[in-house]
Parts: C-alpha cells; sequence; structure tokens
C-alpha cells in the first residue's frame, strides 16, 4: 500500500518515508510497533506526527535516524528515502555521516540526553571538532555562536556551565544547539516542549519556527498534543497502532477530519474558552501491541464501528480530498459531520 | 503580611482555610555538621478558602510553589508559619495522634502515576494500604479485600486484576489505583497534584471525567494542582495563580478566565496553545522573556517585576497585595487592568 | 456518601470469585521467567547445587576415614601418587586421598563464604537502612564509619586482623571477613535506601499516615535490598576464595581442620612433582567461585528491568 501524500510538486521530497514496518522481538512475543506508515517531507516544511503514547511515533523517528535498538527491533518493510537515497539497509558506517550532518534529532528530556559531566559548550563545540574537523579555537567560537542563535542569554559566559545549572526550558535549547549545529536537512523533534510548561513552550516552538525558516531545513514535530502543533505544522499525520490513520494538510485535519480517531483526539482537548462538563473521552485503551486486533486497529474503541470494521482488513489510506487521505471505511461521512466541541458547535 | 487576607467577607462556612501560608527550606553545606547558607522561599503567604463540594485550582509554572501548598495541605511538610484549618481545625494544634486521625478527611493524588505505586505491591495491598493504617475506616461489614474490590469497581478498573501489579497496567489505569488509594479512607477534601498531567489527552479526558463523577457522588470538595489552565478550567470554581511561591490573581474561574487583571495571568493564558490553527495563528500573544528567577533568591518588590512587560519602578520596591478588582476576584499588581479573549474567544465564532 | 459503596455492584462479587485468570507477575516472577531462559543461570545453578550438595552431605560422597592418618586414611607409603582407581585424585606428600580431602574441604568453604556474606548482608543491610533512611546526623557519623572501613583492602586488613587474632580458625575468618565486608553492603544499601525513600510512592503511604516503621519495612526495604542480594551472590564468591587465601597464608584454618585452602597450600612444594595435589583443590575452588559469581550475574540482569522489553 504505496500511498505517497503530502504536497504534489514533482521533485523529489527531502525525506519520504514509504509503508515503514517495524518489528521488536520481545520475551512475550513479536511487538509489531509500526505497520505501514507514509508520509513525505519537503525543505522548508514543517509535519507533525500525532498519536497517543504507544502509538509508534518515536520508533519512527528512531527508524529514520537509524537508531533502533537492533535486536531487537527489525525493519521488516518499506524504505526511507532522504533526497531519493536508500536508508533503510544502510551500513552504519555510512549512517554516521548522514545522521547530525543530514538527520538530526531533539528528544523530550532534554537532561538525560546531554552528559552531565561535561560542560554544555564543549558538548556543542565537540560536534564541530568531531564532525568538521575544526580546532579547539574555532569549535568553541562556533560553539558560542550557535548558542547565541538558540537565545541562550550570556552564551560566552555560560559555555563553561554543566546542564544541571540550566533550566528546563534552557536546556531544550542547548539540545537544539547541539542539533542545529551542522545544519542538518531534516530535525527531528521528540516531544521536544512535553515536559516544559506553557510559556516556555512557546517560546521553544516560535524557535524552532525560526531555525527551520532561517536554515530552510525540513521540520518532523512528533507530540501527542494537537494544540502544540497548530500552528506550526502544515501537515499533520496522525498515528495509531503504528498506522497511519488519517493524514493531510492542517486546516482540514482541524476542521473537518475524516477519520473517528482525529476526531475524538480534537474531541477530548478541553476547552480553555469554556467549562465543558464532562470531556467527550475515547474510551478504553491503545491496543497491546501484541495482539492488535484485527481489521481496523481502532474499531474497539470507535463509536462509529460497524460489522466491516472487524471482518474486513484494516482499511487502506486512501484520498478524502486533495492531499487529505484518511484510513476508514467511513472516511466521508466522518468528514461531512464536523467535530463536536461546545463552544464552536 | 495579615493583609493577604482575601477579601472574600464568608470563610466560615469553608472546609478548608489558608491563611499566610509560609514555607522556607534551608539550604545546607558542610560534610558532618552542616550549616544554614541560604534559604529557599517556596510558599510566602498564601491565603485561601474552600467551600464544601467546590474545586480550587492552583495553577503556575512549575517551581511556583504549588505542589509545596499541597504538601502542606496534607501534612507532608510544616509550615514554616501560618495555618492550615481543615473542617474548623487547625492542623497546628493537634497532636501526632489526632493529627493521624485528621489526614483521613484530607488526601492527596499525586502525579506521577509511575513513580507514585510501590512496584512491589500488589493492587490490593495499595489499595488496601489505608485500611491497614487506619482498621477503622474499613467500611462495616466488609473485608479489606472486598473494599478494595469495590474501590477499583467504583473508579473503573476491573476488579479481577487485584492480585496484578502496578507495572502490568498503563498510565491512565495506574493514575486510577492512585485515586482509588487516596478515595479508601472516605476523605472530605482530595489535594490533587498534576493528576493528569502525564497522561495523553485522550486518557486525560476519561480521568477528568472521572474526578469530576467522584466529586459529586461524594461530595468531595479538590484543590486541583496543574499547570494547564485548560484542564484546570473544566473542574474548578476557583482559580489563584501563583509566582514564586505568591497567588498573584484569584478569583471564579470564570471571571479570571474572561478578565485576567494581573500581567503574569495575561501571559499565561496567552501562551496556552489552542487546538484551532486560524484562532492560533492570528491571537495575540504575550512572550514571557527569561527564566523563572530562582526562589532561592526572589525579586525584591513584586516578584514578577523582572519578567513583566508593564513594570514601573515602583514594582521592584514595593510589593503589591492582593486586592479586589471585581468582588471577590483579586490581584496582587499596582496597576491591575483587565485584558479580554485571551482564550480565543473572540475568534472562535 | 456511603451510598455508592454500600453494596458490592454484582461485578465486583463475580470478580472476588472467579480471580484473575491470567497470571500477575512480580518483579520477581519476571526475573524468574527471564532466568528460566538463560544457559547461563542453569549451569552455575547446577554446580551450586553439586558443591552445596557435596558441602551439606560430604559422606554420601567420600568416606570420612580416609581424610585422617588416625583411622587409617593415609598411607605414608602411598604419598604422591597419580590419580588411579584407588585413589581417583591422586594422593599428597602423607599418601592421603586427594579425592576424599577434596569432598570434606568443601565445607568448611562454603560455610565460610555462605555465614560472611549472611552477616556482611544482614549487618550491612541494617546499617544502610538506617542511615539512608533517617539522614541528618546519624547517616553522617555512620558514612564516616563506612568511609573508614571502605579505605581497607579486604586482604591486607585480614592478614594483619588475623596475625594478631589468638584463635586463628574458621570463626576467626568469618569474624574478618564481616568487619571489612560490611562496608560495601551498607554503601549500596544506604543509596537504594535514599533513592527508594524519595519516591513518590513512600510520600504517598506518609500521606495516609503510615509510620516511619511501616514506611522501612513495607516500602523502603523490599525496594532497597535487591541490589544487595546480588551483591551478596557476587562476594559469597569473594569470600571463598578469601577463606583460600587466608588458609593458604597460614592465617585460617590449622590442622586437623582443613579446606580447599590448607589444601593448596599444603600442595606448594609438592606440585612441580604431582600437579594434581593442587590441580583439584584448585579446581573445585576456582569452578565454585565462578560459578557463584556467574550466578549474581544473571540475578542481576534477571533483575534489572532496564534489561527487559
Ligand atoms: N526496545 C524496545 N523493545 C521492545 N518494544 C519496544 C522497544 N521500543 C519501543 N517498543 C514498542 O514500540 C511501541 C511504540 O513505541 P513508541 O514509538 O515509543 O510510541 P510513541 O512514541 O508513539 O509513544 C511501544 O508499544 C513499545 O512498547
Ligand atoms: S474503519 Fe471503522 S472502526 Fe476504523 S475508524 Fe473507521 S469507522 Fe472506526
Ligand atoms: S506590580 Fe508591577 S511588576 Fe508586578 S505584575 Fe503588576 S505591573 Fe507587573
Ligand atoms: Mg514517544
Amino acid at each position: 500500500m504505496s500511498s505517497l501524500v503530502a504536497g504534489s510538486g514533482s521533485t523529489v521530497p527531502l525525506l519520504a518515508v514509504d509503508d515503514l514496518h517495524v518489528e521488536f522481538a520481545t520475551r512475550d512475543g513479536l511487538v509489531r510497533a509500526v505497520n505501514g506508515v507514509s508520509f513525505e517531507l519537503r525543505a522548508g516544511e514543517t509535519i507533525a506526527i500525532l498519536g497517543e503514547s504507544g502509538s509508534g511515533k518515536s520508533v519512527t523517528a528512531q527508524a529514520i535516524m537509524g537508531i533502533l535498538p537492533t535486536p531487537p527491533a527489525r525493519i521488516t518493510a518499506g524504505s526511507i528515502r532522504l533526497e531519493g537515497r536508500e536508508l533503510v539497509g544502510l551500513r552504519e558506517r555510512d549512517y554516521r555521516g548522514v545522521r547530525g550532518r543530514q538527520i538530526a534529532m531533539i528528544f523530550q528530556d532534554a537532561l538525560s540526553s546531554l552528559n552531565p559531566v561535561t560542560c554544555v559548550g564543549e558538548q556543542i563545540a565537540e560536534m564541530f571538532r568531531i564532525h568538521d574537523g575544526a580546532g579547539h579555537g574555532a569549535a568553541k567560537a562556533a560553539a558560542i555562536e550557535v548558542m547565541e542563535r538558540v537565545r541562550i542569554p550570556g552564551a560566552a559566559r555560560r559555555y563553561g556551565d554543566y546542564p544541571h545549572q540550566f533550566s528546563g526550558g534552557m536546556r531544550q535549547r542547548i539540545m537544539i544547539a547541539m542539533m542545529i549545529a551542522l545544519k542538518p536537512q531534516v530535525l527531528i523533534a521528540d516531544e521536544p516542549t512535553t515536559a516544559l510548561d506553557v510559556t516556555v513552550q512557546s517560546q521553544i516552538m516560535d524557535l524552532l519556527a525560526e531555525l527551520k525558516t532561517e536554515h530552510n531545513m525540513g521540520l518532523i514535530l512528533i507530540t501527542h498534543d494537537l494544540g502544540v502543533v497548530a500552528d506550526v505544522a502544515q501537515h499533520i499525520t496522525v498515528m495509531y497502532a503504528g498506522r497511519t490513520m488519517e493524514q493531510g494538510p492542517v486546516d482540514d485535519i482541524y476542521s473537518r477530519p475524516a477519520n473517528p480517531y482525529t476526531r475524538g483526539l480534537l474531541e477530548s482537548i478541553p476547552n480553555l474558552e469554556a467549562k465543558t462538563g464532562r470531556l467527550p473521552a475515547i474510551q478504553g485503551l491503545p491496543p497491546n501491541l501484541l495482539r492488535i486486533p484485527p481489521g481496523c486497529p481502532y474499531n474497539p474503541r470507535c463509536p462509529l464501528a460497524q460489522e466491516i470494521c472487524t471482518h474486513e482488513p484494516a482499511p487502506a489510506l486512501l484520498q478524502v480530498e486533495g492531499s487529505h487521505h484518511s484510513a476508514c471505511h467511513f472516511a466521508q461521512e466522518v468528514r461531512s459531520y464536523g467535530i463536536h466541541r461546545a463552544v464552536q458547535g | 503580611m495579615a493583609s493577604t487576607e482575601p477579601s472574600r467577607a464568608e470563610s466560615s462556612g469553608s472546609i478548608l482555610r489558608v491563611r499566610d501560608l509560609v514555607k522556607n527550606y534551608p539550604i545546607m553545606r558542610g560534610v558532618v555538621f552542616k550549616k544554614q547558607v541560604g534559604t529557599v522561599s517556596a510558599v510566602d503567604g498564601v491565603s485561601f478558602d474552600l467551600a464544601p463540594g467546590q474545586t480550587l485550582a492552583l495553577v503556575g509554572e512549575s517551581g511556583c510553589g504549588k505542589s509545596t501548598v499541597g504538601r502542606l495541605l496534607v501534612g507532608l511538610e510544616r509550615p514554616t508559619s501560618g495555618s492550615v484549618v481543615v473542617d474548623g481545625v487547625d492542623l497546628a494544634t493537634l497532636s501526632p495522634k489526632q493529627l493521624l486521625e485528621k489526614r483521613r478527611d484530607i488526601q492527596i493524588i499525586l502525579q506521577d502515576p509511575y513513580t507514585s505505586l510501590d512496584p512491589r505491591m500488589t493492587v490490593s495491598s495499595i489499595i488496601g494500604e489505608p485500611f491497614e493504617i487506619h482498621p477503622k475506616s474499613l467500611p462495616q461489614g466488609r473485608t479489606k479485600r472486598q473494599a478494595v474490590a469495590e474501590l477499583m469497581d467504583r473508579v473503573g478498573l476491573n476488579p479481577e486484576f487485584l492480585s496484578r501489579y502496578p507495572h502490568q497496567f498503563s498510565g491512565g489505569q495506574r493514575q486510577r489505583i492512585g485515586i482509588a488509594r487516596a478515595l479508601a479512607l472516605r476523605p472530605k477534601i482530595i489535594v490533587a497534584d498534576e493528576p493528569v498531567s502525564a497522561l495523553d489527552v485522550s486518557i486525560q479526558a476519561q480521568v477528568m471525567n472521572l474526578l469530576m463523577d467522584l466529586r459529586d457522588d461524594f461530595g468531595l470538595s479538590y484543590v486541583f494542582i496543574s499547570h494547564d489552565v485548560s484542564v484546570v478550567r473544566q473542574i474548578a470554581d476557583e482559580i489563584a495563580v501563583m509566582y514564586l511561591g505568591r497567588v498573584a490573581e484569584l478569583g471564579s474561574a470564570d471571571q479570571l478566565i474572561a478578565r485576567p487583571n494581573h500581567p503574569y495571568t495575561q501571559a499565561l493564558l496567552s501562551a496556552v496553545p489552542l487546538p484551532d490553527p486560524i484562532v492560533q495563528r492570528t491571537r495575540e500573544r504575550i512572550t514571557l522573556g527569561g527564566d523563572l528567577p530562582s526562589p532561592a533568591d526572589p525579586p525584591a518588590g513584586c516578584r514578577f517585576h523582572t519578567r513583566c512587560f508593564k513594570a514601573q519602578a515602583i514594582c521592584a520596591a514595593e510589593q503589591p497585595v492582593l486586592r479586589p478588582v471585581d468582588g471577590a476576584h483579586v490581584a496582587a499588581c499596582h496597576f491591575p487592568e483587565p485584558m479580554y479573549d485571551l482564550a480565543g474567544g473572540g475568534s472562535a465564532r | 456518601m456511603s451510598e455508592s459503596l454500600s453494596r458490592p455492584a454484582p461485578a465486583v462479587e463475580a470478580a472476588l470469585e472467579g480471580g484473575d485468570t491470567s497470571a500477575p507477575r512480580s518483579q520477581l516472577g519476571d526475573a524468574w521467567h527471564d532466568l528460566r531462559h538463560s544457559a547461563l543461570f542453569w549451569v552455575s545453578a547446577v554446580i551450586i547445587g553439586a558443591v552445596l550438595a557435596i558441602a551439606a552431605f560430604p559422606n554420601a560422597f567420600a568416606d570420612a576415614a580416609k581424610t585422617s592418618a588416625l583411622t587409617g586414611g593415609c598411607d605414608f607409603a602411598d604419598f604422591l601418587q597419580s590419580p588411579s582407581e584407588a585413589h581417583w585424585f591422586g594422593t599428597d606428600q602423607l599418601g592421603c586421598d586427594i579425592y576424599s580431602f577434596t569432598i570434606f574441604g568443601a565445607r568448611p568453604s562454603i560455610a565460610v563464604g555462605l555465614i560472611a556474606a549472611l552477616l556482611t548482608t544482614v549487618l550491612g543491610t541494617v546499617v544502610g537502612v538506617i542511615s539512608g533512611y533517617y539522614g541528618g546526623i546519624v547517616d553522617s557519623l555512620l558514612s564516616r564509619l563506612v568511609d573508614i572501613f571502605f579505605g581497607l583492602p579486604l586482604l591486607l586488613g585480614g592478614i594483619v586482623i588475623l596475625s594478631a587474632l589468638t584463635f586463628p580458625s574458621i570463626w576467626g575468618v568469618v569474624f574478618v571477613l564481616v568487619i571489612l565486608g560490611w562496608v560495601s553492603a551498607a554503601r549500596l544499601v544506604r543509596g537504594t535506601t535514599i533513592e527508594a525513600k524519595n519516591q513518590d510512592f513512600v510520600l504517598a503511604a506518609r500521606a495516609l499516615g503510615a509510620t516511619n516503621s511501616r514506611i522501612m519495612w513495607r516500602h523502603v526495604l523490599p525496594n532497597a535490598v535487591g541490589p544487595s542480594i546480588v551483591v551478596a551472590v557476587i562476594s559469597l564468591g569473594g569470600y571463598i576464595g578469601a577463606e583460600a587465601t587466608f588458609s593458604y597464608l597460614g592465617l585460617g584454618l590449622k590442622d586437623p581442620d582443613f579446606s580447599w585452602g590448607t589444601m593448596i597450600a599444603a600442595a606448594q612444594s609438592s606440585f612441580f612433582q604431582a600437579p594434581w595435589t593442587l590441580l583439584f583443590p584448585a579446581g573445585f575452588l576456582t569452578v565454585t567461585v565462578l560459578a557463584v559469581i556467574l550466578m549474581g550475574e544473571a540475578v542481576r540482569d534477571g533483575l534489572d528491568p532496564k534489561s527487559r522489553a
């Protein structure tokens, strides 16, 4: 099921993930973490990957970065192409040239991704020394410059400070500085603001958007929070049980979702504008990936599920309109129904 | 600091009364003999009242002292000064034994569903522990096992899973276990410290709904601590916005969100992401510069003046007290002024 | 407000009768699940089982009479014979049967190790939990004490103390190992205790009104001892080796008592002519120590939640 989606330009996309499948061999059996994810990313574009925890977002990101723990993980099918070059099956030695330089990634927990016993300036400077072969002085100057670019106040003065001496927001900036140091073409941010306060969250999001434009990068934002990415992303991919449930331009997804799962997610966001009483929650829990239910994986929780949803194979990701795609037998019906948010209704 | 007393006239009908609560933590240095080298001012003069069946939310960024207030309320910490009066009884006047009894009235739900349950105990021992500590609170004619199973059923857990261990449950289910444990002693007040912050939105909604149902069924009062104003909005009757250990603004949820008067509340509301790309792209946002100052060295005068977009000379010199801006709605700012539509309401149509 | 809890719901009753059909698994249960599939675990378990059996029931494997010249066990005429039908492991310079000696030498070696490991773990755990849980001045003093003992190397310290003792015997060796060994257990348990006591579940128990002793016994200890059990197993191997070393140096067991260590010492003068005098006691010692250490590592891997998905 190859469903190439975003954009319609004929040029080769910067990054194209097609029908990716990843499995983990665990003590309890095969965990099918990613079961057919496809998306494209163009230079200067931001896409968001949305889904509940365990939906396979991080595994997808790790597969792109080539940092899946193998074993237990195995890419069983699909392809990941960077400017047309196949990354699946690339030798570790060649992947090292891709990581950091072409694709970089920042993580949710900046504190544990930074080395606690090396000062932050050194950690950034190291990127220049190892990858660019810069000398000591040049690397330090370059490090201070990126620290300034991510707006760390008093960058030169704070070069020698250690990670624990920074606040959560500043640490995330340091991670970002490290990752944009080598001017990668693709930046993956896995829940970059989940651990931060709202006031800091918006600062970091603004910073990422700015840097993206400045460097003409492709940005992949991974999150479970639909609110955070609403104004930053152009395209959204919604994942459930390792599959793409819906994909399309951000405005379409938010105003006319064509998949009951996306609609459920949107409806369960608490509304700041008004007290709505009980929230329309999605019932039940995400499936155990050892035993994904037959048919559409969402059927046990889906309020619209019919017999066809359990008996037929999982619905394919089909076009709804333009670049808006949905994997649901009743995509058109759902789309025309709209969403129910108390005030907007 | 008696002036921080809320101007609300009536406090006799409250189930929880907090007055001028202060908590300082000493900063110690030294190997064998420790010496105090400084003070962290975590909570500095917090006062509020909670009426039966009502929910008061404490909102603010991490490090603003909201969790410390929560711990002071349930007696996990002793206040440096100030009083906590539960159902007419000042906790400071109680003997340890009386305090133990009083604890049954006020219980806490903790944020992290992964660390707040003992990994080596089964669900039935976790939820049953309150009955072991307070044997008298076991409902009449019930074995502990029955009581635990009923609690599990009540919070939406399958009672068949009595003898499972915490790691066999998802985050949302674990939080339900924590709720059942807090419910076991039939408290009058529950302090919920970021109970849904670690959960996915979809699961968040389930747990919030459960908390609302329990409040209505058992006539509980909540002190609901959260950094997420949108979540708070759904459950709170009143909101207190905290900044660096002090209450910046306090009022009914509706008023405070529709017409915030304190610059910090305004910045906080304008930073809340709204799940609507069109509103989100066009709304006006107030971006705060810099980081939260260290509570070990809080700014003089108004603690917010280092980041405030309206600060004047007087703000660094003089601490603003909570003053009414509109009836029971109070704000601690020298220049309070309402702002509208920060919650995106203006463009929702 | 007791209304909604006044009668067990039918679902609850059914559940209480039916019970959970799928198995609940504790962390130890998980560890066992992993260990069962570990070849390392089974190999070391079989070796340790065999050695324990020998130590517990030596008479089932050899004849006690053969371990003493008084009971006609040694015939000087047979001295330094190579392994044969009559003497499976050969004989030593006094003509004694090495097989019988090796079998009967197991008990003191194993006993010293087991008793020392047990006592160091108990002592270390008690000190570590108290120190870590109460903190403050108690902890400062205990930590300094631990630091002092930690600076003493086991072997050097042991040699000094045992040389000064007037009663060199199996108990002297145990005494030295416990005195010098408890500190590492105490350090470890202090660390895990501090970690455990700062966890939210301890806070939750305190909020319910749990007493200090309840928190220590029910919550902190079970979460703090895991690593110290692993260390106890690994150090058991070290203690068995240390007993051999002290005995080899003449500071441990004295005639007529003997262990693998005294046998190795006795083989000093003869092993060039008769390597088997060294080979068998040293081989038993090495294999036992190795098996114990491997067992410790297998258990550690099994208990480590990070090593599993
Ligand atoms: N190292 C691993 N071994 C086994 N399973 C794993 C491993 N890493 C991830 N998984 C499984 O893959 C699934 C998807 O995980 P993840 O991509 O982290 O989800 P998300 O990022 O959407 O929260 C999870 O169910 C998880 O259990
Ligand atoms: S295919 Fe069926 S179960 Fe799946 S989302 Fe659509 S309606 Fe729901
Ligand atoms: S008192 Fe001054 S600094 Fe403080 S919030 Fe008001 S305007 Fe800002
Ligand atoms: Mg993830």
